[in-house]
């Protein structure tokens, strides 16, 4: 029996019939990875005491301990959520040698639940990108296709799932970063409603977009890893009270029955220019009615501001987060300075890559006093979009569309033209500039390609969310 | 248009530096980007607030026990330390 | 020729907290470098701020103690520069929206009428670190960053040394009395910049203004006002003006010297503090402090502001 290739709901039966241990899925996933992993490159580091954890699992699961829901899986988290002891890189040079002296919450909640952290996956350096080529430490492979891309910036967490190195995995989604590479490797990947997870011990990126997010192979995973991460943490100020409020789905079948499901008619007009992607989006809608929902074209017309508000409000905050890294107290240190410029200039140039210093650069541009008021005025629109959608919440249960217009591509089609690269984005990063929940699963194949469908829910909604999903998913096996 | 003196400025400003086709290579994909940005002034947002929080309030913190790491932790992903202070060359002016 | 001076300070205090202001970090002076640090006060990779109930608590009281109005809301603006002893790379402080606006510290001139010196603003912020400068190297100690400091502004109604000394004092003394801050000059609990330039009453001429640094009691600042009103003068009477610069004080030789030039300032990029959204003040808190500060004032019969 092959245990890499069983998801996590169906390795925690086994552990609960005892018919498999901790260890025996431990071992058999880090076996894998390490037969398997040169040809992806899904890890930067892995966790030298997984084996030990598990033993310790097996041994509290043997003196009767009640199994939880993550206990005793193997989890893969993105290189950007801080570990403690263990080396944290956010995929740069700046981090190479990081080992950090604190857990974050996502990674304590793991520990208190007996999740097995296994290693840290490969990332856009500093979560910036969509491609997973701009790591420090290499680019990661599709492992349906390993021309192609994985995606990113989570590329490395949802290669590790859909290689079977791991059935769960955490990533972290600012404008996409989750759901894109969930979509590009025929993955679910879900990213929660803002303060849902609390984000103390996520290196920051845009933070008031940034969240962390789960990948699994089917919604059921999804939402066990959610369950394990999820909950008000005092420690993180955008954190929400009501992530404490219970996520769950019955289990009846009729979950579209009488469902109302809007597509935003704005991103029928920015349809993918591959035709055969857009055709998937329609067979989904029809799938949909067929279950019994109702499916409504919506206008939200501010939504073809989306793609710039995020632009421009993400590279302000990531230039300010970016600030820390100075070479003083951690990170990259250049041996050539005299004087205290010298000092920043020369780590933060030789420690960070192209991209993160472009997004700086953006940044620091915009926060500029002579150009403030566009991130100001930026904070209106996105005001306008969170209306929009809010509106729509009034009416209907989730929003539909396609996750990505491209297929997953080879490596360097896209290099360097940042525009292309935040065009990926076009449908993803509404969600994350409402703070609403989406997620990305597959819907079929295009050129033996996988297709991702997205659906977003109002916030705190994620029941309605996986409700419409597993609906679709059920209905599509 | 955005000017290569400009960017040259926004890099001091960040502390970053860059050769001569960086600079360039900049200049030019500033100059898109801010077109790009420029576009957003056009929207119409009377009297439409910023967006500040996602969620509402936050909160405050009143906890009677205090935390701190152990120093040596502190210390340890520093380039040098000594006498527990972390030490950079004298960079006074 | 008859001069008048014109000066506003510009005053940060320590509060005595339990904690520093977003952390739970001990708020003790004295310790051994870097044993009060975590990863929030570090700047480290995926910390984040949490505000402190207490430190609020006291900002306020010092705003009702001088007849500020006080916000409904707090407002936090990450201030943008780097420095050895900010670890972030920002500080986190408050741009547009001060917690306490207006307000007023009244004093008394030996002989003359009481005077009201008007605050602008009083603004919530963390401290930053600490750097000592040795032959070989600087070293930096970050026990002080995040330190709740309130930073009080004046506007420019004080008239001369006498009155600057006199209006520290009464601050001094509230600001003690309140319980808010130890308010010790010399364990840098309170600070003090000045900011000076003097008026030809006759010609309506300006200098401009001189920022003095580096003051470490009161009586410095006395002597760097009484300085500068020379320094400006002599320059009027010779034809000439002041260049508008930051002036670090000497103690030792009593007198100032440029530190830098304060053209081209710095541009701190201003901007909402994501990490913590605007935070309504709980309803009744601020008329609970009120009640409070009465009751202590009646009970020490110190003469505070109503």
């Amino acid at each position: 029996m092959d245990l890499t290739s069983l998801k996590a709901w169906e390795l925690k039966e086994k552990l609960i019939s005892r018919e498999v241990s901790s260890v025996d899925i431990v071992r058999a996933h880090l076996d894998r990875i390490d037969r398997v992993d040169k040809e992806i490159n899904a890890f930067i580091s892995l966790n030298e005491d997984a084996l030990k954890e598990a033993e310790e699992i097996d041994k509290r699961l043997s003196k009767g301990e009640e199994l939880g829901p993550i206990m005793g899986l193997p989890i893969a988290l993105k290189d950007n959520i801080i570990t403690k002891d263990l080396r944290t890189s956010c995929g740069s040079k700046m981090l190479e040698n990081f080992i950090p002296p604190y857990d974050a919450h996502v990674v304590e909640k793991i520990r208190q639940g007996g999740g097995i952290i296994i290693g840290k996956t490969n990332l856009d350096e500093f979560a910036m990108g969509a491609t997973g080529e701009t790591s420090y430490f290499g680019k990661t492979r599709n492992p349906l296709n390993n021309e192609l891309v994985a995606g990113g910036s989570s590329g490395g967490s949802a290669a590790a799932v859909a290689a079977n190195l791991a059935p769960l995995a955490l990533g972290t989604d600012t404008g996409g970063s989750i759901r894109q590479p969930a979509s590009f490797c025929g993955l679910v990947g879900l990213k929660p409603s803002y303060g849902l997870v609390s984000r103390y011990g996520v290196v920051s990126m845009a933070n008031s977009f940034d969240q962390v997010g789960v990948f699994g192979r089917d919604i059921e995973d999804a939402l066990l890893m959610l369950n394990g991460i999820k909950g008000y943490d005092r420690r993180d100020s955008t954190s929400s009270v009501r992530s404490n409020d219970a996520v769950s789905i019955d289990d009846s079948m009729d979950h579209l029955k009488g469902m109302k499901i809007a597509v935003p008619k704005e991103y029928m007009e920015l349809a993918p220019k591959n035709e055969g992607i857009q055709k998937k989006l329609e067979e989904a809608i029809e799938v949909f009615e067929r279950s019994g929902a109702i499916v409504d074209y919506v206008s939200l017309p501010h939504l073809k501001h989306a793609l710039q508000t995020y632009m421009i409000i993400s590279a302000a905050e990531i230039s300010s987060n970016m600030s820390r890294f100075d070479g003083i107290a951690f990170g990259h240190r250049t041996k050539d300075y005299e004087s205290l410029d010298e000092l920043y200039i020369n780590s933060r140039s030789e420690g960070l890559g192209d991209e993160v210093k472009r997004r700086i650069m953006m940044g620091t541009y915009l926060l500029s006093s002579e150009h403030a008021h566009i991130h100001k005025k930026a904070a209106r629109v996105r005001t306008l979009i969170m209306e929009d959608f809010h509106r729509v919440y009034e009416d209907y249960d989730v929003v539909i569309s396609l996750t990505t217009p491209l297929l997953p591509f080879e490596f360097t089609s896209i290099e360097r033209d940042p525009v292309e690269m935040y065009r990926q984005s076009l449908y993803t990063v509404a969600a994350n500039l409402a703070g609403l929940c989406a997620m990305s699963l597959p819907m079929g194949f295009v050129d033996d390609l996988p297709v991702g469908l997205q659906i977003i829910g109002d916030k705190f909604r994620e029941d309605k969310m996986l409700r419409a999903g597993l609906g679709f998913e059920k209905a599509v096996i | 248009m955005v000017s290569k003196s400009e960017v040259i400025k926004v890099a001091n400003m960040a502390k970053l530096k860059f050769d001569d086709e960086k600079i360039d290579f900049f200049t030019e994909k500033f100059t898109e980007m801010v077109e790009l940005s420029n576009k957003i002034m056009e929207v119409d947002t009377e009297g439409v607030e910023p967006t500040l929080n996602i969620n509402g309030s936050g909160h405050l913190k009143d906890s009677d026990e205090s935390e701190s790491l152990e120093r040596q932790e502190v210390l340890k992903n520093t380039l040098e330390e000594e006498y527990g202070y972390f030490k950079i060359l004298n960079v006074m002016e | 020729m008859a001069y008048k001076t014109i000066v506003g300070l510009e005053i940060h205090v320590e509060l005595s907290t339990k904690h520093k202001v977003f952390c739970n970090c001990p708020n003790e002076y004295g310790a051994d470098a870097n044993s009060q640090t975590c990863p929030v006060c570090l700047g480290l990779p995926g910390a984040l701020p949490v505000l402190d109930k207490e430190a609020v608590e006291y900002a306020i009281k010092a705003g009702i103690s001088f007849n500020s109005k006080i916000a409904d809301t707090i407002y936090l603006d990450r201030k943008n520069y780097f420095y050895t002893d900010l670890p972030k790379g920002y500080q986190i402080s408050q741009d547009e929206s001060p917690i306490c606006q207006g307000g007023y510290v009244e004093i008394e001139v030996e002989g003359e009428d009481k005077k009201k010196i008007s605050l602008e603003r009083i603004h919530m912020e963390e401290d930053t670190g600490k750097q000592i400068h040795e032959e070989d190297g600087s070293l930096v100690d970050f026990n002080r960053s995040g330190v709740p400091l309130i930073e009080i502004v004046t506007n420019p109604d004080i008239n001369s040394a006498d009155e600057a000394r006199l209006f520290l004092e009464k601050l001094r003394m509230t600001l003690k009395y309140i319980g808010v801050s130890d308010v010790r000059m010399e364990e840098g609990s309170l600070r003090c910049d000045v900011n000076i330039n003097i008026v030809d009453e006759k010609s309506g001429e300006r200098t401009n203004i001189t920022e003095v640094k580096n003051l470490n009691s009161f009586r410095g600042v006395g002597k760097a006002i009484e300085f500068e009103e020379k320094r400006h003068r002599e320059l009027l009477e010779d034809g000439k003006n002041t260049v508008k610069e930051t002036r670090r004080w000497d103690d030792i030789e009593d007198e100032t010297l440029v530190m830098r030039v304060k053209a081209g300032t710095e541009d701190y990029r201003f901007a909402p503090e994501g990490d913590i959204p605007p935070l309504k003040i709980p309803g009744g808190l601020i008329e609970e402090i009120k009640d409070a500060l009465v009751s202590f004032q009646q009970s020490f019969q110190v003469p505070l502001h109503h």
